[in-house]
């Protein structure tokens, strides 16, 4: 009988770390601003457009910081061992997402309730990074739920078991927001979002998102300069017809789809050109844009 | 000298006995007739007599008959007198009158018609005679008409007039004298084949349109003759086919139809009446309408393609004659939508968007694409309509394109006019400065360069123009730059971006093709071609004249180093200096005959020639003496796809621009630009030389110019590319769709719903704010009604709906809900499975309302409300104790009431709704409208969405008056439009109305009234399939009948009392949204 080789891999929440160094092209200081930030546990607020490496940079992040090569001074194998990996909480908000989701709760098991700690509460008790993504899509009460983790106090209150925990030393929360996004309705109110650095994220330029796409799509470096293009022609139409523009995400899906063998144009219309927008007019432009950069 | 034998001196006496006159004229008449033998004689003086006694006033005819006898036998053979005389004798016994002119006209008749159909003339001219005095006179006219008539017809010909005329007299006798009165400028114009068909369709048209005729006879030959020979028959016959029909003729066929083809070309004519002809055999009328708008529909197509149009016209026609008609007339939207199929024209307006999009990803800055008619208008320099050009902030591009078989490839032709504009801005063709380097030339030169136009004292606007002073050649110089920077940028386009190269180089290859040969231009000409040819890519080899191929060699070696990546627009004036001095030094003179040709490749570029190389061709062309058959350099002929660059203008306009803004800035009132710059600039422009005209003239010109240059650069542009370009003010009793050119107005089609169809564009509706007034209105409205607003207050509040609600039994949520614990854990105890929805969480529920409220502001309103009262308080009457309890209500209300209009009711009704719309939280706004006519449907702001309840909308509610009529469909379609912009989840619209919906042709033919009423009802049913919810409140009590159809399928209520509205209407809110 044939193996099946077993296909997922499983571990609890707060076991995920990065053990491959994630492809990353740090475009400013933000690596060093991270450091810092990770070094003092001051929380992070990451803003830009959908798309443009927020999440990636966590994770590089979480692997850099957590590498061994970080510490120069351990030598022997034995310390290394010692090392601490630093795993990466990783929570999509939405807007059911409510506190019980990300602190925990009762459930029952048999006869009795059990407690079961939410991923934030995991990664308050191991020292994670615990990344919020899109945060204002969140239910307001989680808000005010990470207030305390995010001050001097840095503890996690658990109002059901009555207790309070105080946070890992190697925990940081870090949240991303997408302004401009969000209707005024959901934006960050201030008292949240004076807790935190924050370093702005935008889509890479021309060259840089070229390396970027060419890496992760595994395409030529002329087509990767065509879509790197692609991008900035489409960026042009920010607020003049876009609202949201293309993500570097999805220029490298079409590249992506063309390393499988879809021509150009098709892969830019199914990824570039439907996915951002429903009017055929612009539609119509964009594909011609598209027409016009690629055969 | 004829014997005057007994007989004859017997009928002497006899004549003379009738009148002394007679006698005379016998004897003078028989002096004259020699020719005829005795016996023939008497019997001709015989007739005579007999004529002359047949009654009263025959001797009149008989003077005739004697006077005019000599002038006819000289026409006739003695022997066929009696053919003359007989029919006369005939007529004279009818009448005298008609006798005798038969007589008086015989003698010129008979040069056209042979003595044997003399008796047949005479039967025709009889026919016309009734016995009336009337028909008398026609008859005799005919008789005195008849040699004009023989001029032009044959005898069955004019039997055919007479029956005519004879059928016309049956309804008019003075038309068919008047008729005769026109013979000859009918018939003198009309081609003898034309004769027959003209006739047979005159006189089909006396059955039904005998009133036609006389106007038929006058236009109808002009018309004819402007018809194509071999088409007339046809045509007419055509003609024949619309008589009898409704509403339709043969004569205004045929006005309408030569109007039509005036229009056409001329051999597209027999297609077109072939085309015609098909819809005439459907409906004639349809056929008419046809007329009209085919020159409009083959604006759009072609005339191959109007029978697939016509047939989609005919198909409606067999299922829906009112759709078929208004399909014809264009009045529908099926006949536009299947004329944009067919059509390939493609314009400019339909995909102006898209291409603007496309050149704003491109440019990556803001780019209208205009009309470049707007280009021309404004007088600054640019001529042409028909090619694209830019001026640095916007994409000029031409009406329509109709270049190509397709929409498709006319399409592409748009992208590449668009694109060889963007690739200017994008490859900064107009950001020429000596500040910045070239990227390809040796620094030395291009220092040179700098000294010597820094050396100049001209004044100049940019450094372009400071560039091109240096020259003393201007025209030659420019075309230079031009060719290169052209050149530059088409091949720096193609190198990046790899999707449109194709395109590219199959519009530059045809642009290639329309060159004309070099041999027939004179020498610096000949070389400027070769840079076109360069700057277009032309591959291969090119064949000149072996003196001159070095000279070529170095001319498209040097154009074409700059062709390669990274070179910029100074590398372009570099190159244009090394090139003009070769070009300047070469005299332009015609190419002679047979010379030396040896082939050149151009396709690829050697490198720049050195310095050395260049000097030594300088040299050589030094040495060569003047040549007086030189003449004067001309630019090259254009290439079409690249439309007008104009470098020098531009730039000027920029600096302009920019020097206005930081004036601005500073605050010291108008800007002051370099005049004498911009005279300088257009000294020797060649904008200002293609327009021809004496010196003063050019001087006038070029002032004329600054000052609109001025203008341009002052003005902020940023109204709307249509803005400016036309008034939307049209005929307003023309019956065709209407176009908007003004910001603001929208178009909407209109329902018809006999032709099943939308009239597309109909509705013109104007938006803007209502005026202000007193703000107090809506303070005072609430305070006079103090009680219903505090019973709104309550009921409103108490059913605002909670913002949170606990949910019980879910699978998942904050807290267990212990009732469900409880339950499962006893199931599971029991021995069943337990539900294991234990938990409760709070949920929001959000109540996401939009409401529009739609007033009605026609003049009707202006009603006041006791004159509505009236006819109740008489039904009152009837019943004591009813008026009793009436009278009572109404003295409570009384001083309230007072003098009160409908629309103020209405406008209070609203104060109280909206008092409970803000309690509520809802988003509302608030729109009147009215207006008159289609092409003027107002539509007042009160109060938008986004607007909170500030003053200015309480101000503007007190302005709320009577204005004109009210035509509902715009209105509605509008505020459809409106919600739609809105983000609710539910939507609602309602609309407050005193009557019937009524305007000026807001009905069919201006007849039936359910016109407005269908399209309203339509316009409603558009806003439900958009998911908004309608409501009509309406205050006639006539209401209901129309309602019934209006409001089908969807809520609508009938106030009977008006004053019963204020109370209503927030009651009515509250049921329909809570």
């Amino acid at each position: 009988m044939p193996e099946i080789k077993n296909s997922y891999k499983e571990r609890a929440i707060e076991e995920y770390v990065l053990k491959e160094d994630p492809f990353y092209i740090p475009i400013k200081d933000e690596i060093e601003l991270f450091e810092a930030a990770y070094e003092q546990k001051l929380p992070v607020l990451l803003k830009g457009p959908t798309g443009c490496g927020k999440t990636r940079f966590v994770e590089y992040m979480s692997w850099r910081l957590g590498r061994p090569a970080a510490s120069v001074k351990r030598k022997s194998k034995k310390e290394n061992e010692g090392e601490r990996q630093i795993p990466l909480v990783t929570i999509a908000c939405h807007e059911d997402l409510t506190a019980s989701d990300l602190v925990g709760r009762y459930l029952l098991e048999g006869e009795e309730t059990k407690w079961i700690d939410g991923p934030l509460t995991r990664a308050v008790r191991v020292g994670a990074i615990c990344y919020l993504d899109e945060v204002v899509e969140a239910r307001k009460d989680t808000t005010v739920l990470i207030h305390p983790l995010t001050d001097h106090r840095r503890i996690l209150p658990i109002e059901k078991r009555g207790i309070v925990l105080e946070a890992h030393e190697g925990f940081l929360l870090v949240i991303s927001y997408n302004p401009g996004y969000q209707s005024a309705l959901k934006d960050l109110k201030q008292s949240t979002r004076q807790r935190f650095i924050a370093i702005e994220f935008n889509y890479p330029p021309k060259e840089i998102e070229k390396e970027i796409i060419k890496h992760e799509s595994g395409v030529d470096a002329q087509t990767a300069l065509d879509l790197a293009r692609l991008g900035e022609k489409v960026r042009n139409l920010k607020d003049h017809g876009l609202q949201e523009v293309v993500s570097t995400r999805l220029l490298i899906y079409a590249g992506r789809l063309i390393a499988m063998g879809i021509s150009p144009r098709r892969a830019c219309d199914a990824a570039v050109v439907y996915g951002i927008i429903d009017d055929p007019e612009v539609q119509k432009s964009l594909q011609e844009v598209v027409s016009t950069i690629f055969e | 000298m004829r014997a005057w034998n007994e007989k004859l001196r017997t009928i002497e006496v006899d004549l003379e006995k009738i009148s002394p006159m007679l006698s005379d004229e016998f004897r003078r008449a028989g002096q004259q007739m020699d020719a005829l033998d005795d016996a023939t004689f008497f019997k001709w003086a015989q007739d005579g007599l007999d004529i002359a006694k047949h009654s009263l006033r025959s001797w009149e005819a008989a003077s005739d008959y004697f006077r005019s006898t000599p002038n006819v036998m000289k026409k006739l053979p003695p022997t066929d007198i009696r053919l003359w005389v007989a029919p006369g004798k005939d007529l004279a016994e009818e009448s005298a009158v008609l006798a005798g002119a038969y007589f008086r006209a015989s003698a010129q008749t008979l040069e056209f018609l042979a003595s044997k159909d003399l008796s047949e003339w005479a039967t025709i001219g009889k026919s016309l005679y009734k016995g009336t005095w009337k028909s008398t006179s026609l008859a005799a006219a005919f008789y005195d008409t008849t040699p004009k008539l023989a001029k032009y017809l044959n005898l069955d010909e004019i039997a055919r007039f007479a029956l005519l005329l004879d059928a016309l007299s049956v309804h008019s006798y003075d038309q068919g004298s008047e008729c005769l009165k026109m013979v000859d400028q009918v018939f003198s114009s009309l081609e003898k084949p034309d004769r027959q068909p003209f006739l047979q369709l005159a006189a089909v048209m006396i059955d039904n349109n005998w009133r036609d005729v006389r106007t038929y006879l006058d236009l109808g030959p002009k018309i004819i003759n402007r018809i194509r020979k071999e088409h007339r028959k046809v045509f007419l016959a055509l003609a024949e086919a619309t008589a009898g029909a409704d509403n339709c003729s043969p004569l205004t066929f045929i006005v309408d139809a030569s109007k039509a083809l005036d229009e056409i070309a001329p051999h597209d004519h027999f297609n077109f009446i072939t085309i015609t002809e098909s819809v005439l055999k459907k409906s004639p009328m349809a056929a008419l309408e046809f007329l009209h708008s085919a020159p409009k529909v083959l604006v759009k197509i072609k005339m191959d393609q109007m029978q697939t149009w016509v047939n989609g016209g005919l198909q409606i026609l067999a299922e829906n004659p009112d759709g078929g008609m208004a399909y014809f007339k264009l009045e529908s939207k099926h006949a536009i939508d299947i004329m944009e199929d067919i059509s390939s024209t493609l314009e400019l307006d339909k995909i102006r968007e898209v291409l603007s999009m496309y050149c704003q990803a491109l440019a990556g800055s803001h780019m209208q694409i205009k009309n470049s008619e707007t280009l021309t208008e404004k007088g600054i320099g640019w001529t042409s309509i028909e090619s694209a050009s830019t001026e640095g902030t916007a994409i000029f591009l031409p009406p329509s394109a109709k270049k190509y078989p397709s929409k498709l490839e006319n399409f592409g032709w748009y992208k590449i006019l668009s694109t060889h504009q963007v690739a200017h801005l994008e490859y900064g063709s107009f950001q020429f400065s000596f500040g910045k380097q070239p990227f390809l030339f040796k620094e030395y030169l291009w220092q040179d360069l700098t000294r010597v136009t820094a050396g100049r004292k001209t004044q100049a606007l940019s450094d372009i123009q400071r560039f091109f002073s240096i020259f003393p050649n201007k025209r030659l110089v420019s075309d230079i730059f031009m060719l290169v920077e052209d050149g530059r940028i088409d091949a720096q386009f193609k190198r990046e971006y790899a999707g449109i190269r194709q395109t590219y180089s199959k519009i530059q290859k045809t642009a290639l093709a329309e060159r004309p040969p070099f041999e027939s231009l004179p020498g610096q000409e000949a070389l400027v071609e070769v840079l076109v040819r360069v700057s277009l890519q032309q591959g291969g080899i090119v064949r000149v004249p072996s003196q001159k191929q070095t000279l070529v060699r170095s001319i498209v070696d040097i154009a074409r180093s700059v062709q390669v990546e990274g070179a910029n627009v100074e590398d372009t004036a570099q190159a244009t200096v090394l090139i003009y001095e070769i070009i300047a030094k070469v005299k332009n003179t015609p190419q002679e005959g047979n010379q030396d040709q040896s082939d050149t490749e151009v396709s690829d570029s050697e490198g720049m020639p050195s310095a050395e190389e260049l000097k030594a061709l300088m040299e050589k062309l030094d040495q060569e003496g003047a040549n007086p058959k030189e003449t004067e350099y001309k630019s090259p002929q254009k290439v079409e796809y690249r439309g007008e660059f104009k470098p020098e203008l531009v730039q000027a306009l920029n600096e302009m621009r920019k020097q206005n803004e930081e004036d601005s800035e500073e605050e010291d009132g108008k800007p002051e630009f370099d005049e004498e710059a911009l005279k300088e600039m257009l000294k020797d422009s060649t904008e200002i030389e293609q327009m021809e005209g004496s010196e003063q003239d050019m001087m006038e010109l070029t002032e004329e110019m600054i000052e609109k240059l001025m203008q341009e650069a002052a003005s902020q542009d940023d109204q709307d590319p249509q803005a400016g370009s036309g008034q939307s003010d049209k005929d307003p009793n023309s019956d065709k769709p209407l176009t908007v050119s003004k910001p603001k107005q929208y178009l909407y089609d209109e329902w018809d719903f006999r032709a099943v169809d939308y009239k597309p564009r109909w509705c013109i509706v104007k938006e803007r704010p209502l005026e202000e007034g007193s703000p107090d209105f809506y303070d005072k409205t609430l305070t006079g009604y103090s009680t219903l607003v505090a019973q709104i207050k309550h009921q409103f509040e108490m059913s605002q709906p909670e913002q949170f609600k606990k949910v019980k039994r879910l699978p998942d949520g904050d807290e267990y809900d212990f009732d469900a614990v409880i339950e499962a854990i006893v199931e599971r105890r029991a021995g069943s499975t337990p539900d294991d929805k234990v938990y409760w969480r709070r949920n929001k529920i959000e109540r996401d309302v939009a409401v529009a409220l739609l007033l009605d502001m026609s003049a009707s309103t202006a009603e006041a409300i006791e004159d509505g009262r009236q006819a109740e308080k008489w039904d009152y009457r009837n019943d004591p104790h009813d008026y009793m309890q009436w009278l009572r209500q109404h003295k409570e209300e009384g001083a309230r009431r007072a003098n009160k209009r409908i629309i103020d009711v209405e406008k209070e009704s609203i104060v109280l709704l909206m008092k409970a719309l803000e309690i509520l939280g809802d988003r509302y706004a608030i729109y009147g409208f009215s207006g008159y006519g289609r092409e003027n449907v107002e539509f007042y702001l009160i109060k938008e969405f986004k607007e909170s309840l500030t003053n200015h909308v309480k101000a503007r509610l007190d302005k709320v008056t009577p204005m004109h009529a009210t035509r509902m469909g715009p209105a509605i379609r509008h505020t459809t439009s409106k919600l739609e912009a809105v983000d609710a989840k539910s939507k609602f619209m309602f609309l407050l109305s005193d009557g019937r919906p009524q305007d000026r042709g807001y009905s069919r033919e201006g007849v039936e009234k359910e016109y407005a009423v269908h399209d309203t009802k339509m316009a409603f049913t558009e806003a439900r399939r958009k998911h908004i919810t309608p409501f009509a409140l309406t205050v006639d009590r006539t209401g209901h009948d129309y309602l019934k159809t209006m409001c089908q399928d969807m809520g609508y209520e009938v106030l009977a009392d008006v004053a019963s509205l204020p109370k209503r209407l927030p009651q009515l809110y509250r049921t329909l949204t809570l």
